[in-house]
């Protein structure tokens, strides 16, 4: 039977903040999807410095989710044990390419908030196998993990944006037009 | 531990503990060579020093809603990011101190309440102490990832 949504008031305020960081409405700035939304491929691919491509990084930003989700399911082995599990393996990226990359996170989210939503609040507390921390951590950690590479997706997408010195098929998020990303609320 | 223990847990954490993420606030801005600090890379707009001044300012601005100042805000570029003559390369070692400081001040004075806060309306704003104290833990992070590309 389906709990209410007053019984589990931690897992439904956890499952706001996972909603507001990836869809938007968030405390700190731009969301996940805010961030990535009308990214071109040529953007995606553009390499600065020994940094991650943003395809790279919305790959490692999906990647960790499903890792978080497994150990919501209760696999306790899965583990991302390589380099091309952790960030894929792009030599180069098309439009296409980038749209599955885009699904994929988003279908991570709902894969999140439906498992999330089938939790209580005493299961945050319980300690997740084959670690020391709790899920509380865990899903705490996953939202810091996304915002942490869309900081890094928002330098390199300003970047790869000025540097590709054209604005065919740019859609630049509000973000970026009075600012760099510090809409702040 | 209650509900804001965990969350004051989270943001010493976040700032200069073992962090579930990757690298806590305090391990990347230990690491950054002095003549990156003050860099722009490339088109960015802000410096690493500025980033380090706005978390700051949050901070700053968390104790004084706490202290229950309701026209407290931050409005302009310069309450966010600094002014120029306070962002300097030269400015950077006080910054950190700044936002240590800071940073211990938040959880000092957060020791002084209950979970009976987290639902209290930050005074002057539409959300609740639950979301900004949050929020701030998550604004590091974001902010975090700008400055290690910026540093790259």
């Amino acid at each position: 039977m389906a709990k209410k949504a007053t019984e589990n008031l931690l897992v439904e305020r956890i499952k706001d903040l996972l909603n507001a960081s990836f869809h938007g409405g968030a405390w700190h700035g731009p969301s996940v999807l805010e961030l990535t939304k009308g990214i071109s491929a040529k953007e995606a691919a553009f390499k600065v410095a020994d940094a991650h491509t943003i395809a790279e990084l919305i790959y490692h930003i999906t990647s960790w989710r499903i890792f978080v989700l497994k150990r919501l399911q209760g696999d306790s082995t899965y583990n991302i044990e390589d380099d091309k599990k952790n960030w894929g393996n792009f030599d180069k990226i098309d439009q296409f390419e980038l749209e599955t990359l885009m699904m994929e996170m988003t279908l991570s989210q709902d894969e999140l908030i439906k498992e999330l939503e089938s939790k209580t609040d005493a299961f945050l507390e319980e300690i997740v196998p084959g670690s020391e921390y709790t899920y509380y951590t865990l899903i705490h950690g996953i939202i810091h993990h996304d915002l942490y590479h869309s900081g890094q997706i928002a330098i390199l997408k300003k970047i790869a944006k000025k540097s590709r010195n054209d604005d065919d098929d740019f859609e630049g998020s509000r973000y970026f037009e009075d600012g760099f990303g510090d809409n702040l609320i | 531990m209650n509900l804001l223990e965990k969350i004051t847990e989270n943001l010493d954490t976040v700032f200069r503990g073992d962090a579930w993420h990757g690298p806590s606030v305090m391990e990347i801005l230990n690491s950054i060579p002095a003549e990156k600090v003050a860099q722009k890379h490339q088109l960015s707009k802000q410096t690493i020093t500025q980033h380090v001044y706005h978390l700051t300012a949050w901070r700053k601005f968390a104790l004084e809603k706490l202290n229950d100042n309701i026209h407290y805000s931050l409005e302009t570029e310069d309450d966010n990011w600094g002014k120029d003559s306070e962002t300097t390369p030269e400015c950077f070692p006080k910054l950190v101190d700044d936002l240590k400081k800071y940073h211990g001040l938040l959880l000092d004075e957060l020791e002084k309440y209950n979970d009976d806060l987290l639902t209290k309306q930050v005074p002057g704003e539409y959300y609740d102490y639950y979301k900004l104290l949050n929020g701030i833990i998550q604004h590091d992070t974001y902010h975090l990832g700008m400055i290690w590309v910026i540093w790259e």
